[in-house]
């Protein structure tokens, strides 16, 4: 197999994923060609090394986790977890019921209740420099990696509540963000596996996982400030997201 | 080697080589295909679900001779992760070693 074939079956089997995750993908493999051949290697010696692109495509597959719908209306691939609107400051509020396998089918999580309670009404901070947030001149990303905030909560700036920082802003700004998304949760959900999703519909991150406790993930390449969260086994928690400066 | 067995071990390599050095998928892939005789295909799945845990960031890099390079580094959160597998790691080949007689443990 040359490097063409392999690269347009690749493409093939990997047609179910967004597009731009299908063109990073296949940028990667192309370089991987480049490489290869840069150090004398034939096409097809390189195709053969890097398994069939069946193989390889259906690990990224299954890594993959179906698109799901902003509009909060319907969460196709995993009914049992509720979709919540993200919103920084937002306050999840006792959304479930059951925590048991039994409880998921019983649509224990049918109906989080959602506050969107404000987080902080102690004065507003200034607003944060968003303008610098990245600069785009770096071709390394440097920035501090947050850790596990284990005691420290809610000292996370509201990026929306700035108008000018609105996703539309954002967005014909052409900026891109890496946001940070975490969840200080609460309650008892010591034997739920918490997992947490943030997406906009076409792209999501995953947290760590974690038995209990707060989760925090983050998601990168970020142009709106607006996702969806969905979490299994959380029943109380607090929502936060912000940008990482680079 | 077996196959289940050798996928359970690369995160926790790539995590480690990473921990040295920022290196790109090419440099990853080869060696790793190398030492534990996996497909070179299969490294790159790995780093992008790796990358969106958050455990690995990238940045690209032109190079002299080539196309740019794709850069991965291993993130706070990674050097976490890395810890936790190496643990885990080394807690197991002990116990095994126990059992199957090796001398040293």
């Amino acid at each position: 197999m040359n490097r063409k074939e392999y690269i347009t079956a690749l493409r093939a089997q990997l047609r179910r994923l967004p597009s731009d995750d299908v063109e990073e993908i296949v940028k990667e493999f192309e370089t991987h060609f480049e490489m290869g051949l840069a150090d004398g290697k034939s096409e097809s010696e390189i195709a053969a090394k890097l398994g069939s692109p069946e193989e390889v495509s259906q690990i990224y597959l299954s890594d993959a986790i179906p698109a799901f719908d902003v509009s909060g209306a319907q969460n196709v691939c995993a009914p049992q977890m509720p979709i919540i609107p993200v919103k920084t400051g937002m306050v999840i509020d006792r959304g479930v019921g059951p925590q048991t396998a039994a409880g998921f089918a019983a649509g224990g999580f049918a109906r989080p209740l959602v506050n969107a309670a404000p987080r902080n009404t102690a004065p507003k901070p200034e607003p944060p420099s968003f303008e610098n947030a990245h600069t785009g001149a770096k071709d390394k990303e440097t920035y501090e990696e947050p850790q596990p905030q284990t005691g420290k909560k809610y000292d996370l700036p509201d990026y929306t509540q700035y108008p000018s920082q609105d996703p539309n802003t954002v967005k014909k700004a052409g900026k891109e963000h890496n946001l940070l998304f975490s969840v200080l949760s609460g309650g008892n959900g010591a034997s739920v596996r918490r997992t947490l999703y943030l997406g906009d519909g076409n792209d999501f991150c995953r947290s760590r996982y974690g038995m209990s406790g707060d989760q925090s993930g983050i998601r990168r390449h970020c142009y709106a400030l607006r996702g969806v969260l969905r979490c299994q086994g959380l029943h109380s928690g607090y929502v936060s997201l912000h940008p990482l400066h680079h | 080697m077996n196959v289940q067995f050798k996928k359970g071990v690369l995160d926790l390599c790539v995590l480690a080589m990473l921990n040295d050095n920022d290196r790109y998928g090419y440099e990853l892939a080869s060696t790793l295909s190398e030492a534990i005789m996996i497909s070179d295909g299969t490294v790159y799945p790995l780093l992008r679900k790796l990358a969106s845990d958050g455990l690995v960031a990238s940045y690209l890099q032109e190079s002299q001779s080539g196309p740019p390079r794709k850069y991965y580094s291993l993130t706070s959160m990674g050097r976490i992760r890395l810890q936790e597998l190496l643990d885990d790691w080394i807690t197991f080949t002990a116990s095994v070693n126990k059992i199957v007689g090796g001398k040293s443990a």
